[in-house]
């Protein structure tokens, strides 16, 4: 692999001796979680910690009159009872607006709610305990008083006049608008032979953790110092808000995040009751630790994926698509998300409708309307799969209408892999993608051909099976475009810290975090190839802002390609270090030696002329040994930051069997399969795994998974038996193969993976589940899929 | 009845005695009163799977048990499988096939997934699904967590072969 | 209640038991046990158990009209639409009323091809 360009080296730093990279190597350190020997935050138990409790708000929408607590004040182990009014004063309130999102507007919103109540599940007091159990009993003792007003809760009449605005000060509910419109729509469509309609609604889902979310914050008064731990993916922006609302410096507070049970975007979030709690702490001066039940994770975890969107595609009879055209509603919570806003979601829905195909005609208008529900923000994949599934759904329409083989006019619409770099109607850059050489290779694993002719064959029985076909581009590797430039303070860099210590050791310090996709490994991994060392010698430390560099962090994709290349480059810079000392205990020079196998060898011969050890016990205990002058630098810190390309595009496209039982409804999963081309991959198991935990949650999406609101703004399953998400009985096994186009942006070449997976599934389901029920004439375009669903398409019931 | 119980127990093959609330569930006396946190509260209602632990040889979930329950049982952790060798094997499997990436539901997987080739040699894909579909994963996809499992099988088949 | 008594199984009984669940392990959205006694191709005991379409398990009446009698699409359509009239499903997230009523027709054409050997039978009964 030589993603490098310019001066010339023996060996890429990517095709050293004994590189580990693109091998699949076990993840280090898994010894702990395998043994139940993990550090989760719910695990965490600091002296005289306190646990809180929230009571909650049970409407919708409600005026808050009073909050009788002294009932609860005292009951055994309270040591507080807090209100919102009161907590104001140790936090202020926070407004999640950026400012590239033109026109995007919302209301400060509390810790705790205090005149007015605006989601079922909202905070309105704090009960605090020495114990969860006695926090609990305590809480049915607060007596809150409510005047229930009208909710807004169906996103459709959200913007009528008759309906209530839920902020009157922002004078209705619109919290953002995006209009685009490029290259003549009108007339494409009128160019087109025919013009194809759908309507898609999308289930509001949630992302389930099993781990939910959990905070303990740990004011400590005599230091002035705040320590949180938490599983958060951004610590470090967690770090500048949690200062910036209570009044502290950033380095007056400490973000540790240890073992994480799953986030998936669910927790890279500002949360108003973790935010209480951080402030509860200061206000105590003690520890307090909040741990979310499950019902309360529903309640209160973000939601996301709340569309409705209509679609259009014009497409003339040789398969040519003249033009894409979307009309998106999402419906979310009362609140803009803090920091990152809850208009990216549906503004990515209109930057990737239509992503993959040449079409350059395209017109979209995105509405995102406050409703009285949960808040709703990113979530794993954020709006990809809206904008596949409506793209992907109107290109197999378009293929229907016209009597074409959906492959066929994906081949005939997709952008040529010889093609670039290019850009998207909504002003996208691709530096370089592969969907033909990806699609090709999907049909050679799925056996095109031969499910083909299986589907024929078993039509003949009454048994439907379908195949659905789905291509995407993903976003990954942002760089400030995504939210700096917006005002927020989220790092688009990452840094990474390196040395050799004394005993030949290899201690890395990284600003990216781990929650399980192997952030770790493929750090050590990297730094263990382009230095030269064993993995086992390389120990990483991550998720903690008092020893890490400066970063963003894991999130949208990006922990390898950026923090792998930090790595790569600070490594690079203490290989340079050590030869530069190996050269002058050697006498000789450094571009005549290496570093293979934890030794400094001659570059000519391999021959072993020092092992690292000996060579750091000189530079650290005998420097009276060394010839005058030299200062040994055995450290060396580089962070990496995409400068050139805002967002490093992948590319892949999925495919999905299944059969649909047409007397029942049901669906059965029969197989999936991924080809995802994300540049250079360092470690493909991992990789591999990603995709195809990603694909899991697309499946869960397009068949299981369903927020319920009833028209008061009830959540109707906040448990996980109403709630369905997909279990290990009904996922089918995923093949994954892989085509790799290199970022020749770093030197690594790696794009991200993480969110490919989720990008797609639902898309192929629904297509295939089409494709299933092609001879009955019906055609859905609602996830999930549920049997009633089906059932009610064929007019069964 | 809110007045503390008298329970005692074994837990891994270590005699506990113990004064718990009569509502004190066994996941959370497990948690914080023994501090043995590998046992994990995903949705104390019974269907996650992440709270599974052995009682007198059978797999429970610890969230739908009360402490009080326990009383004269013989309990064992994923810390007690752990230390006794009893899934060193899966566990090496497990890592070489990546079937844990946060690793929360991996105590209750491995409780699980021991439970079943204890009753039964050379599951299919098909039964190791199947005795699984109690236990929700949201990070592999299941797939890893399936192939270790048979592989397991397999390797315990060639040893006893 | 004083007892219970189980009759033997003889060489003409045969069984069928099958639930619609959205994943394994889920409480059922509708399901079937039944009980025969099959002899030259008629039902000389037919007892059908339905759960989850009511608040109760049933024991269906429409199993009467496939007793001792020449089953043919016409006679399982006959015995459906009583089974209909006969229970009250309840409408839930999982399904509603007309979707358990769907699926309990289907299952019991699914139980009389499977009990008399007759996979032609599956789709009768309206449940197509």
């Amino acid at each position: 692999m030589t993603g490098i360009s310019g001066k010339p080296e023996p060996l890429s730093m990517l095709d050293r001796p004994n590189s580990y990279i693109g091998k699949s190597v076990p993840r280090p350190n898994l010894a702990r979680l395998m043994q139940g020997r993990g550090l989760y935050v719910s695990d965490i138990q600091l002296p005289r910690m306190g646990h809180v409790v929230f009571v909650r708000s049970p409407y919708a929408h409600a005026k808050i009159l009073s909050i009788d607590a002294g009932e609860a004040r005292v009951r055994p182990g309270v040591i507080a009872v807090v209100t919102g009014r009161e907590l104001s004063a140790v936090i202020t309130p926070w407004v999640g607006v950026l400012s590239h999102l033109k026109g995007l507007k919302s209301a400060p919103q509390h810790a705790m709610a205090i005149d007015r109540a605006c989601w079922q599940g909202e905070a309105v007091a704090a009960v605090v305990a020495t114990s969860r159990a006695l926090a609990e009993d305590a809480a049915e003792a607060v007596l809150v008083e409510y005047e229930e007003l009208a909710a807004v809760t169906d996103m459709r009449a959200a913007l009528d006049p008759s309906t209530p605005v839920i902020h009157p000060l922002l004078g209705d509910n619109l919290a953002f608008e995006r209009i685009h419109d490029t290259g003549q729509v009108d007339q494409a469509f009128a160019d087109a032979d025919e013009v194809v309609e759908a309507n898609f609604v999308f289930g509001r889902h949630t992302g389930v953790t099993l781990e939910p979310r959990a905070v303990v914050a740990d004011w400590n008064v005599a230091e002035a110092r705040l320590t949180i731990y938490q599983g958060t993916q951004a610590p470090h922006m967690v770090q500048n808000i949690a200062a910036l609302h209570l009044g502290l410096n950033e380095q007056q507070v400490r973000i540790v995040c240890k073992d994480v049970g799953g986030s998936f975007g669910i927790k890279v979030h500002i949360y108003a009751d973790e935010m209480a709690t951080y402030a509860l702490s200061k206000l105590l001066r003690r520890p307090i630790k909040f741990v979310a039940d499950r019902v309360e994770s529903f309640n209160t975890d973000i939601h996301a994926r709340d569309h409705r969107c209509k679609g259009r595609i014009g497409v003339k009879r040789d398969g040519t698509v003249t033009a894409f055209e979307i009309d998106d509603l999402t419906g979310i919570g009362p609140y803009s998300m803090y920091p990152r806003t809850s208009a990216i979601e549906a503004n990515q829905v209109v930057n990737l409708v239509g992503g993959p195909y040449v079409t350059k005609s395209y017109r979209a208008r995105a509405r995102v309307v406050f409703q009285n529900k949960n808040v709703m923000c990113q979530y794993r994949a954020v709006g990809h799969p809206i904008a596949c599934s409506v793209t992907e759904g109107l290109i197999d329409l378009a293929a229907t209408r016209i009597g074409k083989d959906p492959v066929e006019i994906r081949r005939h619409n997709l952008i040529p892999d010889d093609a670039y770099p290019c850009g998207s109607p909504t002003g996208l850059k691709f530096e370089r993608l592969s969907h033909h050489a990806s699609l090709e290779k999907l049909l050679g694993m799925m056996d095109y051909k031969g499910l083909r002719a299986e589907q024929a064959a078993l039509r003949e029985r009454q048994v439907h099976r379908g195949i659905g076909i789905a291509s995407f581009i993903e976003v990954t590797n942002p760089s400030a475009a995504f939210y700096g430039v917006g005002g927020a303070k989220i790092s688009s860099q990452d840094g990474v810290a390196v040395r050799l210590d004394a005993q030949g050791s290899v201690i890395c310090q990284t600003s990216i975090t781990e929650q399980g996709q192997g952030s770790e490994s493929v750090t050590a991994q990297i730094v263990a190839s382009a230095l030269g060392v064993s993995m086992e010698r390389v120990r990483v430390i991550l998720g903690d802002t008092d020893v890490t560099p400066y970063g963003g962090g894991t999130w949208a994709s990006r922990g390898a390609g950026i923090g792998g290349e930090a790595a790569l480059q600070a490594t690079k810079s203490l290989r340079k270090n050590i030869l530069d000392v190996a050269a002058a205990i050697l006498q000789s020079s450094p571009d005549e030696l290496d570093i293979v196998d934890n030794g400094i060898v001659n570059m000519a011969d391999g021959v072993l002329r020092i092992e690292l050890k000996a060579l750091a016990r000189v530079v650290y205990f005998r420097p009276d040994t060394l010839p005058p002058g030299i200062q040994p630098e055995l450290m060396a810190t580089r962070h990496f930051v995409p400068r050139e390309y805002p967002f490093a595009f992948t590319n892949g496209v999925q495919a999905s069997w299944l059969e649909v039982d047409t007397e029942t409804g049901f669906i059965k999963l029969l197989k999936h399969w991924v080809v995802e081309d994300c540049g250079t991959i360092i470690n493909p198991q991992l990789v591999d795994e990603q995709i195809r935990g990603g694909v899991v949650q697309g499946l869960g999406a397009a068949l299981f998974e369903k927020c319920i609101y009833d028209e008061r703004g009830q959540l109707t399953n906040a448990n996980m038996a109403d709630y369905l998400v997909p279990m290990s009985g009904e996922m089918p096994d995923i093949d994954v193969g892989h085509v790799v186009s290199p970022t020749l942006e770093s030197e690594l070449g790696a794009k991200g993976a993480g969110e490919a997976g989720t990008a797609g599934a639902a898309a192929a389901v629904a297509n295939a589940v089409n494709d299933a029920l092609r001879p009955f004439g019906t055609v859905v375009t609602e996830i999930p899929l549920t049997p009633q669903v089906i059932l009610t398409a064929l007019r069964r019931i | 009845m809110t007045t503390a119980m008298a329970i005692s127990l074994q837990v891994n093959g270590e005699r506990i005695d113990a004064q718990v609330p009569p509502r004190l569930n066994l996941a959370d006396f497990l948690r914080e009163h023994l501090h043995l946190t590998g046992t994990h509260v995903g949705c104390e209602h019974g269907v996650c799977g992440a709270c599974t632990v052995r009682v007198n040889g059978e797999i429970v979930r610890a969230c739908l048990m009360l402490a009080v329950q326990a009383d004269a049982a013989s309990v064992e952790t994923i810390e007690g499988l752990s230390d006794s060798g009893e899934i060193s094997d899966l566990q090496t499997a497990f890592s070489d096939r990546n079937a844990l990436q946060c690793g929360y539901c991996t105590p209750g997987m491995l409780m699980t997934a021991q439970d079943l080739l204890k009753q039964e040699a050379e599951p299919t894909r098909e039964r190791i699904r199947e005795h699984l579909s109690g236990n929700y994963c949201r990070c592999t996809g299941y797939q890893a967590i399936i192939d270790a499992v048979e592989a397991t099988a397999r390797l315990r088949g060639k040893r006893t072969a | 209640m004083i007892g219970v008594e189980i009759p033997v199984m003889r060489k003409t009984s045969a069984h069928f038991f099958n639930e619609f669940t959205r994943r394994h392990g889920d409480y059922a959205i509708v399901g079937l046990a039944a009980q025969a006694e099959v002899e030259k191709g008629v039902f000389t005991d037919f007892r059908l158990g339905f759960f989850a379409v009511g608040d109760r398990p049933i024991l269906a009446r429409a199993a009467g009209i496939l007793l001792s009698r020449a089953v043919t699409p016409s006679l399982i359509s006959e015995a459906s639409d009583a089974l209909g009239v006969e229970i009250e499903p309840q409408e839930d997230q999982q399904a509603s009323a007309a979707m358990r009523r769907h699926l309990a027709k289907v299952l019991l054409a699914r139980a009389v091809a499977a009990l008399l050997g007759r996979p032609e039978l599956r789709h009768a009964g309206g449940a197509v």
